[in-house]
């Protein structure tokens, strides 16, 4: 059907008319006459002679094809946040489907770019994520594990295409942080797996993770519109392990990963129009990477009878800087409940300073923000109600 | 004898209206009011000489009622012609003329000179019209640019002993103007109609726009409004410059580079025409009725498009789908409506300028929870392949824009378009006041009229219907599919207070491939 053109509005309805005012002759002849005989009918030819076909070359370019075959995964996406999973699910199976489509259209793959490649092993990770709803669809019996993998392929088969690279290092992080959570859960509960240490399974996996992390976050990258807070989840499966697994890595190591994290949940929400709940998520993730680190220092501090003022200051530094997102995010949601995370703060600050008077300072300062949180209709827990009233007698 | 004397000019204005003195203070009132120079004088005219012309207006003048893209309004014929008139009727208009004559008269047009140092004034173009701004009528805005107008005017004759409060709408409202022929979002000075007012500004391109607001009671919002021009061939101060360095509105309208314009629009591209996979239909369903999926149903649609170039299909959306948004938009319509610019808050935007567009937009790549329209249904390629398929078209980009029309506030003014488009609107409005055409808010297509002397978009009043190509209230639910050829103008029509409820519709514009 598509080739034979419509004639326009305004077209369409002067021939409406023109056959009207026809037919109106041939009636009023007919009457005029009375002549039996049936007229020619002329309307009818007229729009005979429209049905010609249209011989028009259509010409498309393979990246009109890749930009939309991305907008098909961004839509899915959307759809998940909306908490529509079954469409968000549809989606994902016609990403893939698309993408298969462009590769059986297309003579020589190898001038598919990176994105293309992005796209199609996003997508894949996308049926592993949301494995549960989507293994009810499918007829094959493939494991959500099979999906990552093939995820990872896809992304390491995009690595020779041309094109830039931040979406497809995206991909290929994403995809192998996965990994390392499908790894962690199958060694606690695989009993082929259990004398193997953890680290050493998911090790590779974290290291090639990070190494393709690593460029996005540099200064030099500059933000790409698939750098979302929902596509920087599988960090908090970095930020989860290393802290679980902490004790395995170096100092700094620690803090390379960590200002890596820290740069790429900021860089997902330097847009200016970036919506406020994106922001909250990204500086919350911020807040946890931070008050995480502290915990480390604050771990080692318990554990360790030399280094005890450098492990202070680094403990300290670190929880300032918790209190410094604090800071943005309550500019940005002031729930009074979160005054309670402040609080925390703060009897952590308490808790490793050493002399009197900061001490209590920071008690107060805790006191008052679980105060202030209590008269804003906030239900305090035993553990708060026990502080507020110890400090105040 | 005294009886049966004519009055003088000055007999018929009000006491010492034209003093020296008076002119002198308007004049410092003129040349500091703004956003551009204006001025008001109460009360002008004799009292008892202008409640006769109410009268004699009230009981028998006809008045017209013409509604275009730009307007709502009953009006008479140009009054110039009133010495063309029999005796009878130029009888039963005396004081009208009288009136007439005293502002074009040469001791009111020097007085308007002193007033705001304009040059001489034309004697012999009288201009002017009586206009009555009923409940619901309104004028969009505009700068008054046409020919040699040098002075725009307005005489009210509204009730004259109850008033005129400002909550009863119809005043004139003056723009600021962000660069010369782009208005701002929003009026910045209101003037309410009083009894025995008149209102005047200097003409200026680019510069002197307003509107007049919708009027919100029953209660006739009347005036004699008009232009003083420019000397015309033949009358001392005679320019010929004058006439050639006017500019209309609609000639500043394409001549200027709109860099300010908002929504911009960036093309998208679109995907490769094919028929509907298994899975493009199943993507869809989560959208749209099924039946306007079926081989058949798309069939069905292509042969009605080919041969009508517009499809409108009802309940569009498949229920489930389009109760979701229907609870939203609702939700939507019970928050306060952002009516001031600053009021609007992302990821709604205000569209400029207000001598073209004024309504709330979402662009076409917004997405998330905050988003109460669809915006993700027409950038999926199984919608862009069903497009192409049901118009026959195959087409290589496309934009669309969410919108928002509020009542008393929001319109699209007539546009033309030089290539062949296809354009597609899916309207998601809510109740029944906004689907009452009586209550603006619907999207016509029509034949622009080559004359540019008449008034572009006149639809009702003395022009015929069918100009007329399609006229599509705005309703619940509701995708309309047109392909536009050439020279076919295109509006929303303004919404009335009255409507109750916002038009909210997503407007996409697609380009074909070259024939």
């Amino acid at each position: 059907m598509i080739g034979r053109r419509p004639q326009g509005l305004r077209a369409a309805a002067s021939l409406k008319k023109q056959q009207q005012l026809e037919k109106q002759k041939q009636e009023a002849s007919y009457e005029l006459s009375g002549n039996s005989s049936p007229s020619k009918e002329n309307g009818s030819e007229n729009v005979d002679n429209g049905e010609m076909e249209d011989e028009t070359m259509l010409v498309y370019t393979e990246e009109d094809n890749i930009s939309q075959l991305w907008g098909l995964y961004e839509m899915s996406r959307e759809k998940l946040e909306n908490d529509d999973i079954d469409a968000s699910v549809s989606l994902v199976f016609g990403t893939i489907h698309e993408a298969d489509r462009i590769l059986r259209n297309t003579e020589d793959i190898s001038t598919l770019p990176k994105d293309f490649h992005a796209a199609y092993s996003s997508a894949l990770l996308a049926v592993s994520e949301l494995f549960e709803i989507a293994q009810k669809r499918l007829k094959e019996t493939n494991t959500e594990e099979s999906y990552i993998d093939a995820a990872i392929e896809r992304a390491q088969l995009g690595l020779d295409a041309p094109g830039n690279e931040s979406r497809l290092f995206l991909a290929l992080a994403r995809a192998y942080l996965e990994k390392v959570r499908v790894l962690v859960w199958r060694h606690d509960n695989e009993e082929s797996l259990a004398n193997i240490p953890v680290t050493q399974l998911v090790n590779p996996y974290i290291e090639k993770a990070i190494q393709y992390l690593r460029p996005l976050a540099q200064d030099s990258t500059e933000y790409f519109d698939a750098l979302t807070p929902d596509s920087l989840r599988p960090l908090y499966i970095l930020s989860s392990y290393l802290f679980q697994f902490g004790d395995q890595f170096s100092e700094a190591f620690l803090l390379d990963v960590c200002s890596i994290i820290t740069a790429l949940w900021l860089k997902s929400v330097v847009d200016p129009n970036t919506p406020a709940y994106y922001k909250l998520i990204a500086q919350e993730a911020v807040l946890n990477n931070y008050t995480t680190f502290a915990e480390y220092y604050m771990d080692l501090l318990d554990n360790s009878e030399s280094n005890v003022d450098d492990l202070i200051n680094k403990a300290s530094s670190w929880l300032n800087n918790s209190v410094d997102t604090w800071n943005v995010i309550y500019t940005l949601d002031k729930s009074p409940e979160r005054l309670l995370k402040l609080a925390d703060i703060k009897m952590d600050l308490a808790q490793i300073v050493q002399d009197e008077a900061s001490q209590d300072n920071y008690l107060k300062e805790a006191c008052n923000a679980i105060k202030e949180a209590q008269g804003s209709g906030v239900e305090l827990s035993p553990d708060y109600v026990e502080f507020v009233e110890a400090y105040s007698a | 004898m005294g009886d049966t004397q004519q009055p003088t000019v000055l007999d018929r204005f009000a006491p010492h209206a034209l003093d020296t003195s008076e002119a002198e203070r308007l004049s410092r009132e003129y040349h500091k009011n703004g956003p551009y120079n204006h001025v008001v004088i109460r009360p002008l005219i004799n009292d008892t000489l202008l409640r006769n012309v109410r009268k004699e207006l009230m009981e028998n003048i006809h008045f017209t009622e013409k509604v275009t893209d730009i307007y709502r309004v009953w009006q008479t014929g140009d009054l110039a012609n009133l010495d063309g008139l029999d005796k009878k009727e130029q009888n039963m208009l005396k004081y009208l003329r009288q009136v007439r004559d005293a502002l074009y008269s040469e001791e009111f047009r020097s007085h308007v000179q002193k007033i705001t140092g304009c040059g001489p004034l034309s004697a012999s173009k009288k201009d002017l019209s009586v206009n009555v701004y009923s409940k619901g009528c309104h004028l969009m805005n505009h700068d008054d640019v046409i020919g040699t107008r040098c002075i725009s005017y307005i005489l009210y004759l509204v009730e004259p002993d109850e008033g005129w409060k400002p909550e009863y709408g119809g005043a004139l409202r003056l723009f600021p103007t962000l660069q010369p022929s782009f208005p701002a979002a929003d009026f910045c000075h209101s003037i309410p109609p009083q009894w025995n007012q008149l209102s005047f500004f200097r003409v200026k391109p680019g510069h002197s726009f307003h509107d007049v607001e919708e009027v919100y009671v029953d209660k006739p919002r009347m005036a004699i409004s008009g232009w003083f021009h420019y000397p015309q061939p033949g009358e001392p101060g005679y320019d010929a410059n004058y006439c050639d360095n006017t500019v209309s509105t609609l000639q500043s309208l394409t001549m200027k580079q709109m860099d300010l314009e908002l929504p911009r629009f960036s093309y998208y591209p679109v995907v490769k025409p094919e028929p509907l996979s298994k899975q493009d239909t199943d993507i869809l369903s989560n959208y749209i009725n099924p039946l306007y999926l079926t081989p058949d149903g798309i069939e069905k649609l292509s042969k009605r498009f080919f041969q009508d170039s517009v499809i409108v299909l009802v309940e569009f959306l498949n229920q489930e789908f389009a109760n979701t948004l229907l609870k939203r938009i609702i939700d939507a319509e019970r928050q306060p409506t952002p009516m001031h610019s600053s009021e609007v808050s992302f990821p709604w935007k205000t569209a400029i300028p207000p001598h073209k567009h004024r309504y709330l937009y979402l662009d076409h790549e917004e997405f998330g929870p905050d988003i109460i329209l669809p915006m993700d249904l027409q950038r999926l390629p199984a919608f862009q392949r069903w497009i192409q398929l049901v118009s026959g078209l195959p087409l290589r980009s496309f934009h669309q824009v969410g919108r928002r029309f509020r009542p008393g506030s929001d319109f699209t003014l007539a546009t033309t378009n030089d290539t062949a488009l296809l354009e597609a609107t899916l309207c998601l409005s809510p109740g029944t006041g906004i689907a009452n055409t009586d209550n603006g808010a619907y999207d016509i297509y029509m034949i622009g009229d080559e004359d540019p002397d008449v008034d572009a978009a006149v639809y009702r009043g003395d022009q015929q219907d069918d100009s007329i190509l399609l006229s599509l209230p705005a309703a619940w639910n509701v995708f309309s599919l047109v392909y536009r050829d050439e020279g076919v103008l295109q509006f929303v029509k303004y919404v009335s207070r009255q409507a109750e409820s916002s038009r909210w519709d997503i407007y996409s514009q697609w380009n074909p491939v070259a024939e």
